[in-house]
């Protein structure tokens, strides 16, 4: 085991330092070739070529590209992401502080939507013939098709406005109330989760589908299991790696869905600042959070590398012969 | 005997019940903020890139903060009047060239006396701002000097009435000497006002804190005033329904749509505030085929401004044929010279040889009324043979490659600013940019002699000359000048009418007793 965790680990760091590295570069050229910059966002229709040139002095916009992206990089080896341009905020402290509600709306998210898509997943899969598996594969694509800004605002009027259950907006810390914080992030992880949901309730259904031909099954039931009861002790194991698998992969779905959430709901979280970010063409900060969602990307997909040995003994018994 | 698993159907039930009992506590929680509170909760759509008013050109800086934390020497009147605020009063020279004013004693939020020193210090920096509000009105400014500690001697070289309008405007804001050489330039704003620059996250809100050192005897009523950047209006007017906002103020897109849903509403107040701004059609001077005035003429013909307001704004805006903001300047009229008449552009467009049609680009901005605007002119400018090629562009580059560029690639653009009508020459800058690229030496000429008119009613009658001349030429087609909407909790009382479009004035406001 050790050795597994030893190689896969190693050859996964070097993986993700290359990957950062490259996104790096992509994101940093994307962001020149959107048009347009923080100085023509600031000086709006009052710009003039001269204050433009002038502003863009000021925040070191006028060396080349090179320049721009050696200085960045550079800061983010020494561990400092800089100031924004304009000088409101020092950029890792305010991610830092942002990461706490879309961390907690991403894998809070995640958590409602595993269990809910294995059971019902597996629920239509055992039934799958029959019109209440149908109904479950019905429901899904229904929850696949809504977006989630009018889910967003159908929970806002149905529970905030009308029922007055729930908060509209806002996001309060949990170290300074955690319930009221629970209270503020209940509809965006139901916003969120709906279509997440959905993926892995189809991926689910799918997968056992598989599963349940195999001669595995029939020996299973040939010894006793129900039919349920054979799916989730025995299929349900099988399918493990590709549900683990699609499951991390949709972080990345869900930190693109956050950017949505947070800004209906107003929770101050890195979606909201990317978004604001982009708009006002702050570079260096729409840079640095792209870098470290691609960085929380690329460790989870490094601890999934690792799980595969713990699910799968022949992935760990391969990889600790070579 | 059958294995059967009751677990998944058991956390099921388990999931349900948590979820149903939490929310059914929530429902036991008391709306955030009540009628009395000492906090207003307040909301605007725009977020400001940046704390410095020197560099930055965006309202969204100033909406929060002018007249609030930042005080000019004098502010403007809903009737243009100038009120005093850091100064006094205003001695001008006979022949318009020298201002002698006159300051009160206040103390700045850091606990520094206000003065002369900080007002002549504040000036020559404003007269270097980049942002047009604040330097365009110094241009003329040879000398700021201070006579003693409570007055100061403004000289100009030539008489200029935008410097007199703009001792009422951000334009004369004063901050303490030193300010722009300190660490809290860009982070922190240290004004005179009524409210102290508090707790800032980006993006998200800025908080007043009252000021107990304010040199104004009536003292604002709210001890704290959360100022909130929320660009989604919908979920807006949601946070307003549920009492986690008090007012929010000028809805720019689709709040406006919603805002006729609260009239009569008992709970709520809205309102309807003329801006500043004035909403028009600019066409591209460079564009061969539109320096035929018949064209131009055309085009102006062909606009029907009521369903474009209906449509664009909500029905917020009031017509108008000339580039002037409609209620807040004297030169405004009705004068229009080209009025909607699809058989007259047709006309104009066969007597300048395109009865077969002619085709336009059209850059538009993807935000605000500008989409709305962008569908409804191009069928109406169809109606008369004209086809449009629109390319949708979102503010950063749609001023990177229309506005700051002396040679724009587009026919038709629509603009909505802040309409001073000297800011279209292009002597102002050089190389010309904006709508400065338009060069009518007719125009120029109106705008050298008339800001130097020191007899008001002669430069109301010139200013008005200059408004209608621009209609006539059809460069600049106004469409409207737009109402502000806003809505508040129906118990505030004392919510100022905007009188530009960068202020949300938090001073007066109260709960109704």
């Amino acid at each position: 085991m050790g050795a597994f965790v030893f190689r896969v680990f190693y050859r996964s760091l070097a993986l993700m330092i290359a990957s950062a590295f490259a996104g790096s570069v992509v994101i940093f050229l994307l962001l020149r070739m959107v048009g347009g910059d923080i100085a023509t966002i600031m000086l709006g229709t009052k710009a003039t070529p001269e204050s433009l040139a002038l502003l863009r002095e000021a925040f070191g916009l006028n060396r080349s590209w090179l320049e721009q992206y050696l200085s960045w990089i550079g800061g983010v080896l020494r561990g400092d992401l800089g100031e924004a341009y304009t000088g409101q905020y020092v950029i890792g402290t305010e991610i830092a502080q942002r990461l706490e509600p879309t961390l907690i709306l991403t894998f809070g998210s995640l958590l409602i939507s595993i269990p809910i898509a294995l059971m019902v997943g597996v629920y239509s899969a055992i039934n799958f013939k029959r019109w209440r598996g149908a109904s479950v594969d019905v429901l899904a694509q229904v929850g696949l098709a809504i977006p989630q800004f009018f889910l967003a605002l159908v929970f806002v009027i149905v529970f905030a406005v009308r029922l007055g259950w729930l908060p509209a907006t806002g996001y309060v810390s949990v170290s300074i109330d955690p319930l009221v914080a629970f209270q503020s992030m209940v509809l965006p992880i139901a916003t969120l989760s709906l279509g997440i949901t959905a993926v892995f309730t189809r991926f689910v259904r799918t997968s056992m589908i598989e599963q349940m031909n195999e001669d595995y099954m029939r020996t299973a039931k040939a010894k006793g299991h129900t039919v349920r009861s054979a799916a989730i002790v025995h299929g349900l194991r099988n399918s493990a790696i590709p549900i683990t698998t699609t499951g991390v992969l949709q972080i990345g779905a869900l930190m693109a869905g956050s950017v949505v959430v947070e800004n209906v709901f107003g929770i101050p979280g890195i979606g909201r600042l990317l978004l604001t970010s982009v708009m006002t063409r702050e570079a260096i900060t729409v840079q640095s959070l792209a870098l470290v969602i691609l960085l929380i990307i690329l460790a989870m997909n490094l601890l999934i590398d690792l799980l595969y040995g713990f699910l799968d003994p022949r992935i760990r018994h391969k990889e600790g012969r070579k | 005997m059958k294995k059967s698993l009751k677990l998944p159907g058991l956390i099921a039930v388990a999931l349900s019940a948590a979820l149903v009992s939490s929310t059914m506590a929530f429902a036991a929680t008391p709306a955030p903020g009540k009628v009395g509170s000492t906090t207003l909760r307040a909301s605007h759509p725009q977020k400001p890139t940046s704390w410095n008013y020197l560099q930055d050109g965006t309202s969204a800086l100033m909406v929060p903060t002018y007249l609030n934390i930042m005080e000019s020497l004098f502010e403007t009147s809903g009737t243009g009047v100038l009120k005093p605020l850091l100064a006094t009063r205003v001695d001008v020279s006979k022949d318009g060239l020298t201002y002698t004013i006159t300051l009160r004693k206040a103390t700045f939020h850091d606990g520094s006396k206000f003065d002369s020193a900080d007002v002549v210090y504040s000036l020559l920096k404003n007269k270097t701002s980049l942002n047009g509000v604040i330097n365009g009105p110094l241009a003329p400014v040879k000398s700021v000097k201070a006579s003693g500690p409570s007055k100061v001697i403004v000289t100009l070289s030539r008489p200029s009435n935008a410097f007199r309008g703009g001792l009422g405007k951000p334009t004369t804001m004063i901050a303490p000497e030193g300010y722009f050489e300190s660490a809290n330039v860009g982070k922190k704003l240290i004004g005179t006002g009524p409210f102290k620059f508090g707790a800032f996250r980006a993006d998200i809100d800025l908080e007043l804190d009252a000021y107990s050192g304010y040199w104004g005897t009536a003292k604002p009523f709210f001890k704290k005033v959360i100022h909130q950047f929320r660009s989604d209006e919908a979920a807006t007017i949601s946070a307003l329904k549920t009492g986690q906002l008090d007012i929010v103020g000028m809805l720019l897109g689709a709040g406006v749509d919603q805002v006729k849903g609260f009239k009569g509403d008992s709970k709520y107040q809205t309102f309807f505030w003329p801006s500043t701004s004035a909403s028009y059609l600019f066409l591209n001077p460079n564009t061969k085929i539109l320096q035929d005035i018949k064209v131009r003429q055309a085009i102006a013909h062909a606009v029907d401004r009521k369903p474009i307001i209906t449509a664009a704004v909500g029905g917020y805006g009031e017509p108008s044929c000339v580039v002037v903001p409609t209620w807040t300047s004297p030169w405004n009229s009705t004068y229009c010279p080209y009025p909607y008449n699809v058989a007259k552009a047709k006309a104009l467009l066969k007597e300048a040889g395109f009865e077969n049609g002619l085709t336009l680009d059209f850059p538009y901005l993807t935000l605000a009324e500008f989409p709305v605007s962008f569908e409804i002119l191009v069928a109406q400018l169809s109606a008369v043979g004209i086809t449009v090629k629109g390319r949708g562009m979102d503010i950063g580059t749609w001023v990177k490659e229309v506005w700051s560029t002396p040679t724009p690639v587009y026919d038709i653009n629509h603009i909505t600013n802040n309409a001073a009508l000297d800011a279209y020459g292009c002597k102002l800058t050089t190389p010309p940019y904006g709508n400065s690229i338009l060069c009518d030496p007719v125009f120029e000429d109106f705008i050298s002699k008339n800001d130097a008119i020191v007899d008001p009613s002669k430069y109301t009658a010139a200013m008005k000359a200059q408004a209608n001349y621009i209609a006539d030429q059809s460069w600049m087609i106004e469409l409207f000048s737009k109402n502000e909407p806003g809505i508040a909790n129906a118990k505030l009382t004392g919510i100022a009418k905007y009188r530009t479009d960068y202020e949300m004035d938090y001073r007066n406001i109260k709960w109704k007793k």
